[in-house]
């Protein structure tokens, strides 16, 4: 999802710029949940339930790291243009397996990017996180496999 | 003890005694990682041999995520050594013919572990090794987790 550049600015320093950019992807994935979730069908309530309570949770605790080194973290912009048109369970599925690859790209991002052991195996946890999330919505699809064999990554499967 | 150069070559981590200076630990530890995700994509073909449907599908794919991760990490530990990966251990017990053929739980249960492993290497490791650990982590993870345990029903 595309949005005008988040304010304040983005940290110069690698490790503090993939964290801003994680908790960029996690508000723009609370936000396209909203959509996801007006689209959905109610056996997967369950499901948009918990993907948005861990991407608020994510962000919160994001944000915590950011502010122990006194970094202000992006704010939510005031809107997001959505990459399709969703109007039927199917594109809200498709839409929650994007967030889910966008934001794993973006923690996988702050695996490579980070410091610190500690914020290495928070972003590990929240990457995979995302990857599970994306796995269910897959399922959710029918879509085989359900899997991917690099979540947030490059490499060739 | 003679032995050839070839040998000494496939030998990996145990050459170093030979002259050359001691590998860093990452080295062992991405062998290490290797080693599991050579032995989960050998399982999950054996398991899904003995399936069918569905199950064999989500084993298949198992087998061949496994396999495209034992080819990064060779791949990544040839950048780092500038010559070959070592090779599998040998493990000729494993694939005994009486052996009955494995279970798609023991892959599961196979997958957490390295799941577990990749996790916590992954947060000692750093830079590209840090992130490619990374994600082998979310996909054993989301492999045992979501692709191989009994669909979730709805009501």
């Amino acid at each position: 999802m595309t949005s005008p550049a988040p304010e304040p600015t983005r940290p110069a320093n690698p490790g503090d710029g993939a964290l801003f950019d994680a908790i960029a992807a996690e508000h723009a994935a609370i936000y396209g949940y909203g959509v996801v979730s007006a689209h959905t069908t109610p056996d997967t309530n369950w499901l948009v339930s918990e993907s948005i309570a861990a991407h608020r949770e994510r962000r919160e605790a994001a944000l915590a790291l950011l502010d122990d080194r006194s970094v202000a973290g992006p704010l939510p912009a005031a809107g997001y243009r959505l990459p399709t048109t969703v109007d039927t369970p199917e594109q809200a599925a498709k839409l929650a397996v994007q967030m889910e690859n966008d934001a794993a790209t973006a923690w996988r991002a702050v695996v490579e990017q980070a410091t610190s052991e500690t914020d290495r195996a928070f972003a590990v946890a929240a990457l995979t996180q995302c990857a599970v999330a994306a796995a269910r919505w897959n399922q959710v699809l029918g879509a085989t496999p359900v899997t991917v064999a690099f979540p947030g990554g490059a490499e060739q499967a | 003890m003679l032995v050839s150069a070839a040998v000494l070559a496939l030998a990996g981590a145990a050459s170093a005694a030979c002259g050359e200076p001691p590998p860093p630990p990452e080295v062992a530890e991405l062998a290490a990682q290797l080693d599991r995700a050579r032995a989960d994509s050998r399982l999950a073909a054996e398991a899904a041999a003995a399936e069918r449907g569905a199950v064999a599908q989500a084993l298949t794919a198992v087998a061949a995520e496994r396999a495209a991760h034992a080819r990064a990490l060779s791949d990544e530990l040839v950048r780092m050594r500038g010559k070959d990966a070592p090779t599998a251990e040998p493990t000729p017990s494993e694939t005994a013919e009486a052996a009955p053929p494995p279970k798609a739980a023991d892959v599961s249960a196979a997958l957490k572990t390295s799941a577990e492993s990749a996790t916590e290497l992954a947060a000692r490791l750093t830079g590209y090794q840090a992130g490619l650990v990374a994600s082998i982590a979310a996909a054993c993870t989301a492999a045992h987790t979501v692709a191989l345990p009994a669909p979730r029903k709805t009501s």
